[in-house]
């Protein structure tokens, strides 16, 4: 079990290039404390994904390591498996297994005695009465919720979400945003996502990671955010600036 | 900007990246890629005793022989295929959907019992000369065992390959191309040579391609019919000649040849993109309808080629078993079907499961390298049979030898006279053929079913069997009954390394056929023609659902 205020994430140095031409990270330092929420933030192709897949274990870094809950699972002579990581992933497509219903998704990675704390997920992630639904017969935002309580319910150590919000309408969206924050704090869960809009992470995230061309350009709490003298930060935020002024102050009172 | 790693740091990530899969996945390609190493092996021990007699007096007439087969069945097969994948795909006419499934069957019938059917109905003394007489018309009949005659059978049984390909291509073209074409005034004839034709040439080309493999690993028909070809010339260098080293120089300037073709093709394909967006749409909504002169004239040349390619053929078998029906269906018969199915059966499963092992074990191993090896492994579509045969024959020798020389073991009873080197044969064989659809139906299921499975705790193999395999039921199944029609017809191979006493139906037709007793092939080759027929209706179905 993790330390308060002890990493439960580690990167140093994460080099991933494709195809030995390009690099889609360079050099990417990054920790990530326990229970915390963090979003990575930046444009198309600037690294995000890639991030996420190598700490999950679905890629192989060229330099650098990765540790998780104080263990290297990561390195230039390591690389433990992603099934063996004690990480959980939401994709951007759900990924729900199309042969199999809500329920048995759910309970896809569990043993026989975790599946009553599996059911209790549902409940929670209001998907009530739709148990015995095939993916094909939910909304975009009930799949989502599926995704996610199926990665809940292996207990995972760190939550890894790839653009958690795409795929859904603005009022999905918000509210599936508020849940998200409400679970990974309800069960105490580091939880990072990738997002490319800003406003995803000012709601929900405590950290925020700015990535571009592949590499680190800040990190910070969301709170400071409109502190940051960091030129492309600030470009990137002089479009929703007031927007954004108005969202924390609303969270602020709130 | 790319990284720059230093020697040592190479090695490392190549050790980390090493995994149990990559390691399975080298000795599983290398040991099907056996036949290849034996032929690159055995090109330095020198040529035999008697390649001075091939290459002086058989050689030319081996590639002059197997060059015109090439051409001319290659361009009737075009003249066979091609207008009537047109005309179903653009045209509304009787029979249409009749023909449209009717068209693929020849395919159902090897070319060497073809090749006995039409010797039967037109050579001397055969049906037709008989109907000619009792119809007061004079004896009349067509000499088929020459080079034309086995042009025109080859053709005829292989045409569905280039049916096929430009069905696909021309039932896909895009209704806005074709609207946009009417708009400009260009009539139908000039739209054909103008436009549908060459976007379709990469696909025609590659169905082509596969007919001229197909002619270059016929046996049973060349044989019949006399003409000495590479593969007849093969198997006469090793059978009657007794000269192993010379037959595998021969197979490897067969190997050359197909790799010329194979360029060619590839050279033909280019990188033009023919994909065209708004696929299917026109097959179902914008066929057009017929005049009163092409409404006898299409289907006509619709209808020939199934009519020559399976309709007479089978008459003609349907004729001759009359006469052996009650002699022949004992229970020998139904010994032998039960041996053709289940050889059949055990060589599709074990090529499907390797084909899954080369699917996914590439996908579990972060080298690189892994996924281009599994290519090599697939190349035993385009090798013709024969050489496949000459080459393990070679290579087990050798094992054998070795076993003997450095352990005292005699392996060789273990060897020849089990069906051990017959079912890797048609492993090595017919891969690709099970390789293909699975592969891509595996591409499109993706991977990040499998990813999220890994994430949920399970290992690769619990995530195979509980969550890819089952969403590649309908591919599996159709590469196992693919692979199962292809050894069901497979002749070449078969005669080569089968054990002694095994018999199939592909067998005993050729045997009887061989031994001048054609007329009593038919029973055992209208068995082999109803299995395979039904096999493909099964697959043909099950592609559409898959759609």
């Amino acid at each position: 079990m993790t330390k308060n205020n002890a990493p439960i994430l580690e990167v140093s140095g994460l080099t991933k290039s494709f195809d030995q031409t390009e690099r889609a990270l360079h050099g990417v330092d990054y920790q990530l404390k326990a229970g915390k929420v963090c979003a990575v933030v930046g444009e198309s192709g600037c690294g995000k994904t890639t991030l996420l897949r190598l700490i999950a274990g679905l890629e192989v870094p060229e330099q650098g390591s990765i540790q998780i809950d104080g263990e290297v699972v990561s390195s230039t002579s390591i690389s433990k498996p992603a099934h063996k990581r004690k990480v959980g992933m939401v994709f951007q497509d759900y990924a729900l297994f199309p042969h199999l219903t809500v329920e048995e998704n759910i309970r896809f990675g569990v043993s026989k005695s975790e599946i009553e704390s599996a059911d209790k997920l549902i409940k929670l992630i209001k998907l009530s009465g739709k148990e015995k639904k095939y993916p094909h017969e939910l909304s975009s935002g009930q799949k989502q919720r599926v995704a996610i309580a199926r990665t809940l319910a292996v207990k995972p150590d760190l939550l890894l979400l790839d653009e958690p919000f795409s795929n859904l309408d603005l009022i999905t969206k918000s509210t599936l945003r508020k849940e998200i924050r409400k679970i990974a704090k309800l069960l105490s869960i580091s939880v990072m996502f990738v997002t490319h809009d800003i406003y995803d992470a000012i709601d929900i995230a405590d950290e925020v990671v700015f990535l571009q061309n592949g590499e680190l350009l800040l990190s910070c709490d969301t709170s400071d955010l409109l502190n940051q003298d960091e030129e492309k930060v600030r470009m990137y935020l002089e479009q929703i600036q007031t927007q954004a002024r108005h969202l924390l102050s609303l969270k602020g009172n709130g | 900007m790319a990284i720059k790693l230093s020697v040592i740091d190479r090695t490392k990530l190549f050790i980390r990246d090493t995994n149990r899969w990559s390691l399975l996945t080298v000795a599983i390609v290398c040991i099907i890629c056996i036949p290849l190493f034996t032929i690159i092996g055995n090109l330095s021990g020198g040529v035999g005793e008697m390649w001075s007699h091939v290459a002086e007096y058989l050689l030319i007439d081996y590639l002059s022989n197997s060059f015109v087969l090439l051409i001319g069945t290659g361009i009737l097969a075009l003249l066979f295929g091609v207008p009537a994948a047109w005309f179903i795909s653009n045209y509304d006419f009787p029979f249409r959907n009749a023909l449209n499934w009717l068209l693929y069957i020849p395919l159902a019938i090897p070319s060497y019992i073809m090749s006995y059917a039409y010797v039967g109905m037109f050579g001397h003394g055969g049906s037709l000369e008989k109907l000619g007489n009792a119809l007061g018309f004079g004896g009349f009949n067509i000499s088929m065992m020459n080079i034309w005659g086995l042009m025109f059978v080859l053709s005829i049984s292989l045409y569905p390959y280039v049916f096929a390909s430009s069905r696909v291509m021309f039932s896909s073209a895009s209704g806005s191309i074709k609207e946009s074409a009417e708009l400009l005034g260009i009539s139908h004839k000039r739209y054909f040579w103008k436009i549908a034709l060459p976007v379709a040439s990469p696909a025609i080309f590659g169905g082509l391609f596969l007919v001229l493999m197909e002619v270059l690993n016929d046996y049973g028909a060349a044989k019949y019919y006399g003409i000495n070809t590479f593969t007849t010339g093969i198997f006469r260098t090793w059978t009657a000649l007794e000269d192993l080293q010379t037959a595998i120089y021969l197979a490897f300037i067969l190997v050359v040849l197909v790799l010329i073709l194979m360029s060619i093709n590839k050279a033909i394909r280019g990188r033009k993109s023919y994909v065209t967006p708004d696929l299917a749409q026109t097959d179902i909504q914008r066929r057009k309808p017929i005049g009163s002169f092409q409404k006898v004239g299409i289907p006509i040349i619709c209808a020939l080629p199934f009519v020559l390619g399976f309709l007479l053929p089978v008459l003609q078998l349907g004729y001759w078993a009359t006469f052996h029906l009650h002699e022949q269906l004992s229970t020998d018969f139904l010994w032998i079907s039960t041996q053709s199915l289940f050889i059949a059966v055990i060589a599709s499963l074990i090529t499907v499961s390797v084909t899954v092992m080369l699917v996914f074990f590439p996908k579990w191993s972060p080298q690189k390298f892994t996924k281009s090896l599994i290519k090599l492994s697939t190349v035993g579509y385009i090798i013709p049979g024969a050489v496949i045969g000459i080459t393990l024959v070679a290579s087990s020798g050798f094992f054998v030898r070795s076993f003997n020389d450095w352990f005292g073991l005699e392996i060789g009873y273990l060897i020849y006279s089990g069906l051990f080197l017959l079912l890797f044969a048609y492993l090595f064989r017919f891969l690709a053929v099970a390789y293909n659809p699975i592969e891509a139906h595996s591409l499109r299921v993706g991977s990040n079913l499998a990813e999220s499975a890994y994430m949920l705790g399970k290992s690769r193999i619990r995530t195979l069997f509980n969550i890819e395999l089952p969403l590649l039921k309908s591919s599996l199944v159709s590469g196992f009954l693919i692979v199962f029609i292809d050894v069901m017809k497979e002749l070449p191979l078969t005669l080569l390394l089968k054990p002694y006493q095994l018999q199939t139906l592909a067998i005993k037709a050729y045997e009887y056929a061989d031994d001048e007793r054609v007329s009593e092939a038919a029973i055992t080759s209208l068995i082999l023609i109803l299995i395979v027929c039904a096999t493909m209706f099964i697959v043909t179905k099950l592609s559409n659902d898959q759609k």
